[in-house]
């Protein structure tokens, strides 16, 4: 074995495992997929960075039927392929992770083109807001406890110091347990539950 | 298994939303070129370059910002400098703090001891020598406490959203040369235990070697450079999966698991024909041998063989190949897998690392 501590295969902040974890929502995802279909197919889930606008734009697009992905990155070379290989007739919904990162002309052509949106965004604005998201060390531990794992203690401190990306939190834990040796008790959370330290 | 060496905590680069400039991998490293006397290997970015581009970066902007420092202040009347002055002084701050990194660079670059490496050949292989010739090119009387290794590294990207994030993370190294006082040149045999892993890239994984070199220089910077190597297989060997007759006499209880390896998993290693047996009874089988990265950086994987087994008991024979890898590392784990599938859905499977086990 060629670590201390957990292995990759065994970490439970593992990306598999990330990926898995259901949208952390405080009301059901059909009053969601119900709101959007009131705007007219048309919404955007805004939010900061790591927040889970990626998760629950995915759960949604798994329950529209026929969509199309545009998946945009803060890569101009990844994003020019992405708009090249898009059909020329958009059917169904266009699942467009990013809308921020498209450029006021290439947006004008994509909105022509698609009669339905959902779409992540950084900023409101373009499309109707779906749902403003929000992360809070309340959420980080609700991500933690979905996968199985005891709160972090620190968790206010966690979300503070990555600026509410809570992505970059749950890798933070992630390289807790990496790096803690095998066998070592972790410290108490202040509730007396063993916490991620 | 060598043991573990003390490990770092992981860096993680990040690129896009979260700001920060992309560092590229090791895999960056030129390739080494032939010469005389073998193949000189060249570092990741040279330093001349570094300097120059750094000092250009630090001449514009003390530039741009001292000259708009200063004839604001003197608009503003000496001493009663106003919001824009001390606005423009943060800016001028990071000025000399961008002359001050090109200063140690330019020393860096005019004083630092430097070394050529050569190998005896271009790919290191698992499990064979190949001779690491050096010689320290300037500077020699200044370097003590030179310190030759190899080092695998773990490198995973992670993409969600727009942001992409790439950590490493130090996984082995081996010392092949260490001296408080080094010769001007020297040699020494580049050895890699066939236990540790190939290179192995994929998009988003990769182990990547490395020979990196460190040494102490009293009052200057010190020597801290990497040079990427190739490392390969001992043999390579291609995956292989096809329906095989039982052997004579086989006789498996019934409670016998779905899928089941008659010869203990032995088949962990490369190359090493492995035998089983499928219980779906009535049913013919679709059989696949895959492999998958898992850990921190984007889930991968692929299938490399593909088999039909009959209906009822039905035997096979596989063999794992050279590549990629059986790896359980920090951020990156690669696992073998051998899939069942009945009527198109997932009838049962076996993980081939670390140890085998039933999923």
């Amino acid at each position: 074995m060629s670590t201390r501590g957990t292995t990759a295969e065994r970490n439970p902040f593992r990306t598999e495992r990330l990926h898995a974890i259901a949208p952390q929502l405080d009301e059901p995802l059909s009053t969601v997929l119900a709101r959007f279909a009131a705007q007219g197919r048309r919404g955007v889930l805004v939010g900061p960075h790591g927040s889970g606008k990626t998760t629950l734009l995915e759960a949604l697009a798994a329950q529209l039927g026929e969509v199309t992905w545009l998946r945009l990155r803060h890569d101009r070379a990844h994003n020019r392929r992405a708009l090249a290989a898009l059909p020329r007739t958009i059917g169904g919904v266009l699942v467009l992770d990013g809308l921020e990162q498209l450029g006021p002309l290439a947006w004008w052509r994509i909105r022509r083109r698609a009669p339905a949106i959902l779409a992540t965004s950084h900023q409101s604005g373009r499309l109707p807001t779906l749902r403003q998201h929000r992360s809070s060390p309340t959420l980080l531990c609700a991500l933690v406890t979905a996968l199985g794992e005891p709160p972090p203690a620190d968790a206010d401190e966690l979300v503070a110091r990555h600026d509410g990306n809570l992505r970059d939190c749950l890798r933070e834990l992630y390289d807790r347990l990496a790096s803690c040796p095998a066998n070592e008790p972790l410290r108490q959370g202040p509730s007396g539950a063993s916490g991620i330290t | 298994m060598l043991p573990p060496m003390a490990i770092p905590p992981t860096i993680p680069k990040k690129t896009g939303a979260n700001g920060g400039i992309h560092i590229g991998g090791f895999t960056a490293t030129p390739p080494p070129v032939e010469g005389p006397g073998g193949w000189r290997l060249k570092p990741a970015s040279g330093r001349v370059a570094g300097t120059i581009v750094l000092g250009f970066m630090a001449l514009f902007w003390n530039g741009v910002t001292w000259t708009a420092l200063i004839t604001t202040w003197r608009a503003e009347h000496g001493l009663a400098a106003g919001g824009i002055t001390i606005f423009l002084s943060i800016f001028a701050l990071i000025g000399l703090f961008l002359a001050g990194a090109f200063v140690m660079m330019l020393l860096k670059a005019l004083f630092t001891p430097q070394l050529a490496l050569t190998l005896s050949k271009p790919r290191l292989t698992l499990g064979s020598a190949t001779d690491l010739a050096w010689n320290i090119t300037k500077g020699r009387q200044r370097l003590v406490n030179l310190k030759i290794s190899l080092l695998l590294r773990e490198e995973c990207q992670y993409r969600r959203g727009t942001d992409t994030l790439t950590d490493r993370h130090a996984a082995h190294e081996l010392t092949v040369y260490e001296h408080a006082e080094p010769d001007a040149d020297g040699r020494c045999a580049l050895l890699i235990p066939a236990t540790l892993p190939p290179s192995f890239t994929t998009t988003a994984n990769q182990l990547v070697w490395s020979i990196k070199l460190s040494g102490t220089v009293p009052g200057l910077p010190d020597v801290d450079d990497e040079y990427a190597v190739a490392v390969d297989p001992p043999q390579s060997i291609a995956a292989s999966l096809a329906p095989a007759p039982l052997p004579t006499g086989t006789v498996l209880p019934e409670d016998s698991p779905p899928l089941v390896l008659t010869n203990g998993g032995i088949g962990t290693l490369p190359g090493v024909p492995v035998a089983g047996v499928v219980h779906a009874p009535g049913k013919p089988v679709t059989l696949r041998l895959r492999w998958a990265i898992n850990g921190k950086g984007d889930v991968q994987g692929a299938t490399v063989a593909t088999t039909m087994l009959a209906a009822d008991a039905a035997g096979f024979i596989l063999v794992l190949p050279s590549l990629p890898p059986l790896w359980q590392g920090t951020v990156l784990s690669l696992t073998w897998h051998l899939e069942a599938e009945v009527d198109g859905a997932l009838f049962a499977a076996l993980a081939f690392a670390p140890a085998l086990t039933t999923a």
